[in-house]
Parts: C-alpha cells; sequence; structure tokens
C-alpha cells in the first residue's frame, strides 16, 4: 500500500514539476495579433463592413421572389445509407496545425456562381469563423462557432444537392415549415466509437455507426436550384448556447 | 469584479495573466509539437478576442472561457481532416495517438509519463492537467468540466492508478529490452 502511495506522489511530482513554456517564435507570433497591432487601416474596415451588407442587400434583390412560388418536389432532401452502419475508407493525413480552410465571407463569395445567402439572425454568443468555397462541389460552408467552445453551426449552400453526406436508414426525417417553404430535418450523427490511427499516407479503414441522439441536427431545403443545410453540432437542451430545431428555422428564415 | 476585456490594453493583460495556463494546458491535452500548442494558444486567443463582447467576469471566468475555447480547438483540430466531416468522434479522444516531442519534454522519466499521459482518453488527460499540471482544485475541475466533485476525485484516483500500471509496464517493458 505504502509502495503504492510512493508510486502516486512520484507520479504526482513528476506532473507537477513539467511546467513548459512556449518559445520565442510564440510571442513573435503573439506580436502580431489584432489586440497588438494598431489599427493603421480604420477606413478599410468600414469599406469591408460596406461591402458585407452590399453583399447581403445584393442576395436579397438578385434571389427572385420565389417564397411565394412552390419549391421543386423531390422525394426527400435526405438520401438514407443502406443501413445504420458503415465502412469508411480514406487516406490518413498528418495534423497539420497550420492548415485554416477559411476565408473571408467575402473572398468565399466571390467565387459562387450563385448568390450566397446569410442568416441576419445568430444565437447569442456564437461568431462567425470564415467561410470556405468548394469549387469541386459548387458549394459555399459558412462556419460559426461559439465563443465558449464545444457547440458550432455551419450553413451549405450549393447547386449540387448530391454533395451532402447519407443519413442512416432507420433515421426519422421530420418536415417543417420554413416561411413559404418546406424543409427537412433530422437528427443523429454517423459516429466513430474506435477510430483507428494511420500513419499519413496509409489507408485506413474505419466503422462508422448512425446514433441518432448524438448531439447533432441538420435542417435543409431547396430554394430554386440551390440547396441550403444549417448543420447544429453540440450541445444538451438545458444548455443556454444550444440551437434545436425551432432555433436552427427561425436562422433559416432568415436567411430568405 | 466583472471586467470586460474589449479594450486592446484589457486583452493584453488578460493575455500575459493566462497565456502559461493555456499554453499547458493545450500542451497536456493535444499531445503534439510544442508548435502545434502554441499555434493552438495563439488560435485559442484570437478567437477569444474575435468573441471578446460575448464576454463578462473575472479572471478566473475568464481563464474557464478561454480554456473551452482551446479544447474545442484541440478537438476540432483532429475533426478537420476535411472541411466537411462524414462523421464525429464522439469519444473525442482521438488526439491520444501523438506523441509528446521527446526533446521538449526533459529527462526520461518525463518523456516515459507523458507517453503515458498522452494514452489516456481526452477527459482524463484534461482532467490530469488541469489538476497536477495547473494546480486547480478539485472543485474548480468540477464545474469547468460539469461533473460533481466526487466523480473527479473518484477519476483522478483512478487515473493515478491506471498511469502506476502503465508506467510499470513501460519501465518492465524497458528492463527487458
Amino acid at each position: 500500500m505504502k509502495e503504492h502511495e510512493s508510486d502516486e506522489m512520484e507520479i504526482i511530482s513528476v506532473i507537477q514539476a513539467f511546467q513548459p513554456s512556449p518559445t520565442e517564435l510564440f510571442y513573435r507570433q503573439i506580436a502580431a495579433m489584432p489586440w497588438n497591432v494598431e489599427d493603421k487601416r480604420p477606413i478599410r474596415r468600414w469599406l469591408l463592413v460596406a461591402a458585407s451588407i452590399t453583399l447581403i442587400v445584393a442576395a436579397f434583390l438578385t434571389v427572385p421572389p420565389l417564397r411565394t412560388l412552390a419549391q421543386d418536389v423531390i422525394d426527400s432532401l435526405f438520401n438514407r445509407a443502406d443501413g445504420d452502419a458503415k465502412t469508411n475508407t480514406y487516406i490518413a493525413v498528418a495534423p497539420d496545425a497550420e492548415y485554416d480552410p477559411y476565408s473571408s465571407l467575402e473572398q468565399a463569395a466571390a467565387q459562387t456562381s450563385f448568390p450566397v445567402s446569410t442568416p441576419t439572425i445568430m444565437p447569442d454568443g456564437y461568431f462567425f469563423e470564415g467561410a470556405v468555397w468548394d469549387g469541386d462541389q459548387s458549394a459555399i460552408f459558412l462556419s460559426y462557432i461559439y465563443g465558449g467552445g464545444g457547440r458550432s453551426l455551419q450553413i451549405t449552400e450549393t447547386t449540387h444537392a448530391e454533395i451532402f453526406r447519407e443519413i442512416g436508414a432507420s433515421t426519422n426525417i421530420e418536415t417543417v415549415q420554413i416561411g413559404d417553404l418546406t424543409g427537412e430535418y433530422v437528427e443523429g450523427e454517423w459516429v466513430v466509437y474506435d477510430r483507428p490511427q494511420g500513419e499519413a499516407g496509409e489507408t485506413v479503414t474505419e466503422e462508422a455507426t448512425w446514433n441518432p441522439t448524438a448531439p447533432s441536427r441538420s435542417l435543409r431545403w431547396q430554394h430554386g436550384d440551390i440547396t441550403y443545410e444549417i448543420w447544429a453540432l453540440g450541445g444538451s437542451e438545458d444548455d443556454p448556447a444550444y440551437i434545436g430545431k425551432e432555433a436552427m428555422i427561425e436562422i433559416a428564415e432568415s436567411m430568405q | 469584479m466583472k471586467t470586460h476585456y474589449q479594450s486592446k490594453e484589457s486583452f493584453t493583460e488578460l493575455f500575459n495573466r493566462t497565456h502559461l495556463i493555456v499554453f499547458r494546458y493545450i500542451y497536456g491535452l493535444h499531445g503534439g509539437t510544442v508548435q502545434d500548442a502554441e499555434d493552438l494558444t495563439a488560435e485559442t486567443f484570437l478567437r477569444g478576442w474575435r468573441a471578446r463582447r460575448s464576454f463578462q467576469g473575472d479572471e478566473d471566468a475568464a481563464v474557464s472561457w478561454l480554456l473551452q475555447i482551446a479544447r474545442h480547438l484541440v478537438i476540432d483540430q483532429y475533426r478537420r481532416k476535411r472541411v466537411r466531416p462524414d462523421e464525429v468522434d464522439m469519444k473525442e479522444d482521438s488526439a491520444g495517438s501523438m506523441s509528446p516531442e521527446a526533446n521538449f519534454v526533459e529527462g526520461e522519466q518525463q518523456r516515459k509519463l507523458w507517453t503515458v499521459i498522452h494514452q489516456l482518453p481526452a477527459e482524463q488527460r484534461e482532467m490530469l492537467v488541469l489538476r497536477y499540471t495547473l494546480g486547480w482544485r478539485v472543485n474548480q475541475i468540477a464545474t469547468h468540466m460539469n461533473l460533481n466533485e466526487n466523480t473527479v476525485s473518484v477519476t483522478l484516483r483512478r487515473i493515478l492508478l491506471k498511469l502506476q500500471e502503465s508506467w510499470l509496464r513501460e519501465e518492465q517493458s524497458h528492463e527487458g529490452a
């Protein structure tokens, strides 16, 4: 017993003794952060704000008043997988701390072939993280993140509805009203319970299971040729930052 | 005392007081290289800066807020193998496969122990780092991780026992080699 306690104390003291500090490079990086640099171009910032407003207004003006027209009727906006389990195979990549896929909304929207809709409301605490334009999939992704962490919201707009991932075969698809449009709402996510670790470049095979209670919610709808998805990840219903179905519908309505 | 960190001066002060805490937390939780931990620490403060208007609280609350951002970033980094992941890793412990940068962790004993620590699930690593690297009290950890104090105490005890066993195995395997 005493030997165990002494081992335990040794472990604790070894952990406590390790107090790493950042290198000089880190402090150089921090010196360039926005709170450490002077606002040299405040006019440019206002131009960006003005450009954002113009873009949003333009999106509203260029989208035809189709709110009253019926949306294209298709079987479902969600495709079901063959079952509630699937096997994924992919090539492992090395973690890359430099990897940042995001650009500004303006930069991403400038590349799209369709007007980009942005929400005019967003729950408190969420802020815009960045946008990604994927030309191969003809899709723009707008990412919002909760300041406290752990929860995020992603909006996808695309002319290629087939890019969206499948859902588990047993998933309940709920039809919802989004203003004058009809949308579909789904809860659940593919979950990998035991993710294998592969060396970079190695082919990895993993088993994913559809979990209907996973903290992941998707709302999809179509307007003209464009399919939209709002995807809320994380949180539980008693969490003030939780974005549930009703909140997602309100966000979707604010995009019309 | 409730504080806003909206001005550059107040945010700089917050950075000066808390960046070592955030860096050590990320380094312990992430298990990657120093460069990774530095980049994630910088990103944590950048996100904190962008979201500063949504936060109001004292310095303890600010630390907790920054650590939540950091935790999200560490987990998120491993989710972003593609822009749009096909599924979610619910165990959130995929970071555990990374090895600490050997030359940064001085001493064989330290290196071995951190190798073992980085094989623990993310939640246990986080608890261990908060308790012993950052010196938080059990009640602070319980509040931060939304657990009750008893769960934290019992889990910490189990982690230490698990570390003891793993460490001994590590020692024996080295002796046998």
